[in-house]
């Protein structure tokens, strides 16, 4: 009997801790950006978001590429990423100021490119090789189009 | 913090890859177009009102219990030069993102902060009402498809 007992506990505790490591929220937002192809990545110094001419010499290289998705259905999010000290929030903001400043990079030379952006902050060490301090230019497929789809609720006051 | 989905080190895709052809993934469930959500002449700090509407629509939106993404858009009057007014309606709706990400722990994965400048105007920028209401952000809520109730 108490075999059993024990066999059960350690049933329920590899269930648990199968749940824990895959918290459901995450799953589906890993299985959602699953179509997420990373165009090109630019480098920034710790700190800054100033761009390198190493950083603008990848953005020159990318306009090309950038020029020919002109389906609706493609989608170019640029995403920093930031490990400079201070706080979440200051990070967070950081790296979506780096994204800004390669978004307006790509503008300069494509006028009409209107990307959408976002920032991470993360821990120094995560991210094998890529260089932590950086801007990816990602591509999505089908993700959102909102300016041809309806708005079922719209709140206002 | 969460990171973004990874890739390969030194992966980098092709463009010229076919595009998918199934449907759009996401339709707007809600959009949140709210007075606390207007900025001062030149600013792109937000309000103490705007912070606390935006943390009632996220916590709602954990009530509801659904996966969702967050367009935030930012705008701007018409005062001043297209590219000062792109750079600034940006960085009003970095300052939302920035804000929902690390005050409300959304996923920044989840977040598409996008700039229109003052190519939407919602009011008259010939009137100081019209040009306060025109400095603003807006929040959409977008669902997956197969979520649409």
């Amino acid at each position: 009997m108490r075999s059993l007992l024990v066999g059960f506990w350690m049933a329920f505790l590899c269930i648990a801790a199968v749940a824990q490591s895959t918290p459901p929220e995450a799953a589906e937002t890993e299985n959602y950006f699953a179509g997420r192809r990373v165009l090109g990545t630019v480098n920034f110094e710790k700190g800054s978001h100033q761009l390198t001419e190493e950083g603008r010499r990848a953005i020159s290289a990318l306009v090309p590429q950038l020029r020919s998705l002109d389906e609706p259905r493609r989608l170019v999010r640029i995403e920093g990423f930031s490990t400079s000290s201070g706080n979440a929030g200051d990070r967070v903001t950081l790296a979506m100021i780096r994204a800004k400043a390669v978004g307006e990079a790509i503008r300069q030379r494509l006028p009409k490119f209107s990307p959408t952006l976002t920032g991470h902050a993360v821990a120094i060490g995560t991210g094998g090789s890529l260089v932590p301090d950086r801007v990816e230019i990602v591509l999505y497929d089908n993700l959102l189009d909102i300016d041809t789809v309806d708005i079922q609720e719209a709140i206002t006051r | 913090m969460t990171a973004a989905p990874q890739r390969p080190a030194g992966a980098v895709a092709e463009p010229d890859a076919p595009v998918d052809e199934t449907p759009i993934r996401t339709f707007v469930y809600r959009k949140f177009r709210l007075p606390e959500f207007s900025f001062d002449f030149d600013q792109y700090s937000l309000s103490d009102e705007g912070k606390k509407a935006v943390s009632e629509i996220i916590a709602d939106l954990r009530r509801e219990g659904r996966w969702f993404l967050l367009r935030i858009d930012g705008h701007t009057d018409n005062v001043g030069s297209a590219q000062y007014n792109t750079r600034l309606s940006v960085r009003r709706a970095i300052a939302m993102g920035s804000y929902i990400a690390t005050h409300e722990g959304l996923d920044p994965t989840r977040i598409f902060v996008k700039g229109h400048g003052d190519t939407q105007p919602l009011a008259d920028n010939q009137t100081a009402e019209g040009r306060s209401t025109n400095r603003r952000v807006e929040i959409l809520v977008l669902l997956p498809k197969a979520a649409n109730p």
